[in-house]
């Protein structure tokens, strides 16, 4: 796993010392901030998420999993 | 200084990053209440706006109607500072469109508020009041790229998240401010680096270099001249070397003709500044400066802090695009007055060249000057709006009036919109001061009364501001004054006139001992049928 896409994934969480803890909670986050979150990685690492990716994503760990599977060209 | 460089970049980057911008803005900054109405999602334009609402020291605070194709149950008074009606057209068959174009105008007739429409998807004409964000420049500059159906479904809206960044860049930098806040009404700007590449004490006015954004800079300029804005020189150079400049370079397309006026000397920049503040009769809060060098950005900055600054940086093009859309210069339309507004201005110095040469009554006969007031007139509504909104000087309660607030006194038995314009020899001013009062018994209650700084000065207040009350008085049979006046950050000029004419109506009802001076003006009073008299 890429620590610039984990550290991207955790800097953008807003979950302080709890993103461990939270790491696989698929509703830690409401649907605005999940789709935001999917845009700024789409910004950051110049991938796009089809419509069915974006539906699995939920914890930071679907995304940290999403981006890394975009970003090694699957 | 990292501020302007901020700036800078808010308002001429072509690759800013949402991810960036979203939850950024001045926790000190005014709270405005923005009530969203719309049939699809705002929420991606929200969550950037506030970054580019700093630049005018606002931020904003939403709150959103449910998704309504029908428009049925708006609701606009919700105590919002402003409206937006957020809509895809392209929902609609045409028919449909057509209904609804006509339902969203019939609703902006009936808002006390502004209400900003930005209609997406078709054209739509929007009808006053209603204030249009035009976002085709948007449009085309993102071509296919301005919707993103692949998103749709999550972020309840067809336009891509690029796209609802540069509607929220707009919204943010150009159209809420435009609604909430007076606009700038000058431009100052630097000549080296600024309105061209180079020196012009070392390369010559042969030598300086005109790049494709150097010639969209000035073309903006000369637009806002167009417009009624103040464009203004502050550069420290020879003057014969910038007056050899302008007109040897006829490629150029900002002409001597476009500048109000020219500040080429060694002073400071900020003492230059001051005079123009003098010449122009506006504060320095009313102005953008635009210059190369940080120095002098922080010089005039220090003296002068609450002026509007833009950093031209070494690539012009961004400079352009910083200029086209910074806040305070775009207008809903462009009136009479706008477009005589400098022409006006620089007759003044013929006027004070006059002053000079004779008593002050011979030079108020010399300008044949002609002053007309104007009750209760449709026509003039929006400039009497417009100019509430842009006096900060000779004004008694900064009541800022929206179109149906002006047209609903107008159209009260009880109330009165007084307009006075002002001509002279030199020039046409049109409308230069309104006057808005309510009959309470026998008296007559002046809600508001401003006049523009253009006006002032000339010798004539007294005959402005006394005669429009003088004029209202009559029109709704009151014998009696009462003035309100509130004393503001800027409207010391009103608060001297208060204290000098109108002190005892300040305090309470009282009788207005005025006649129109004898011989010196022509006063026309046609809604009283005293056509043309001549005093």
């Amino acid at each position: 796993m890429s620590e610039n896409v984990l550290s991207f994934v955790e800097s953008r969480a807003g979950l302080g010392d709890k993103f461990q803890a939270h790491y696989e909670d698929a509703e830690v986050w409401s649907s605005f901030d999940r789709i935001e979150h999917a845009l700024a990685a789409e910004e950051e690492f110049g991938i796009q998420f089809s419509p069915e990716e974006l539906t699995e994503l939920g914890s930071p760990k679907s995304f940290v999993d999403a981006i890394q599977l975009k970003l090694n060209g699957n | 200084m990292d501020k302007l460089l901020e700036f800078h970049s808010l308002t001429s980057s072509q690759d800013l990053k949402r991810s960036d911008l979203i939850g950024r803005g001045d926790e000190q900054a005014r709270n405005l209440k923005i009530n969203v109405i719309r049939n699809h999602s705002f929420e991606l334009v929200a969550a950037t706006l506030n970054a580019f609402l700093e630049i005018s020291g606002l931020k904003a605070e939403f709150s959103y109607s449910d998704y309504d194709d029908a428009f049925a149950n708006v609701d606009f008074s919700t105590g919002a500072d402003a409206h937006i009606l957020w809509v895809d057209l392209d929902r609609y068959d045409d028919k449909g469109r057509e209904h609804i174009a006509a339902r969203l105008n019939e609703l902006g007739q009936g808002a006390a508020d502004p209400v900003i429409i930005v209609p997406i998807g078709a054209n739509f004409e929007a009808q006053e009041p209603l204030f249009k964000a035009d976002v085709s420049p948007i449009i085309t500059r993102l071509g296919d790229k301005f919707f993103d159906e692949r998103l749709a479904d999550f972020t309840g809206t067809r336009c891509s998240p690029a796209a609802c960044m540069e509607m929220s860049r707009l919204l943010g930098l150009r159209v809420i401010p435009a609604v909430i806040l007076p606009g700038l009404k000058a431009v100052v700007v630097d000549l080296d680096n600024t309105l061209y590449k180079g020196v012009l004490g070392e390369d010559g006015a042969d030598g300086v270099v005109l790049e494709p954004g150097h010639i969209a800079l000035q073309q903006k300029l000369v637009e806002l001249a167009g417009q009624g804005f103040f464009i203004c020189v502050a550069s420290k150079n020879e003057a014969e070397d910038a007056e050899h400049l302008f007109n040897s370079r006829t490629d150029f397309p900002l002409r001597p003709e476009h500048v109000t006026k020219f500040m080429v000397n060694w002073d400071s920049k900020s003492s230059n500044i001051q005079g123009l503040e003098k010449f122009l009769n506006i504060h320095h809060s009313s102005m953008l400066f635009v210059d190369d060098n940080m120095g002098e950005l922080f010089e005039v900055g220090n003296a002068l802090p609450d002026i509007k600054q833009f950093w031209a940086s070494p690539d012009s093009e961004a400079n352009a695009r910083g200029v086209s859309v910074y806040p305070g210069l775009l207008k809903s339309k462009v009136s009479a007055e706008d477009v005589a507004r400098s022409k006006d201005v620089q007759a003044n110095e013929e006027r004070r060249r006059l002053r000079e040469q004779m008593s002050p009554e011979d030079y108020l006969r010399s300008l044949e000057i002609k002053i007309s007031f104007k009750a209760d007139h449709p026509e003039q509504v929006s400039r009497v709006s417009e100019l509430s909104r842009k006096t900060n000087q000779f004004i008694f309660n900064y009541k800022r009036y929206s179109l149906a607030e002006v047209k609903a006194a107008a159209e009260s038995p009880s109330s009165c919109v007084m307009t006075v314009s002002m001509s002279d020899k030199l020039i046409d001013s049109g409308i230069i001061g309104c006057l808005i009062a309510h009959k309470h018994e026998d008296t007559l209650q002046v809600e508001d009364m401003f006049v523009s700084c253009r006006a002032l000065g000339r010798g004539l207040d007294d005959v402005v501001v006394l005669g429009a009350i003088k004029c209202a008085a009559d029109q709704l049979g009151c014998s009696k004054i009462k003035i309100e006046f509130q004393k503001g950050d800027r409207n010391g000029p009103a608060e001297e006139f208060v204290a000098k004419y109108l002190k005892e109506h300040a305090k309470a009802p009282s009788e207005l001992d005025y006649s129109f001076p004898q011989g010196i003006v022509e006063i026309s009073i046609p809604e009283l049928d005293v056509e043309e008299q001549s005093y």
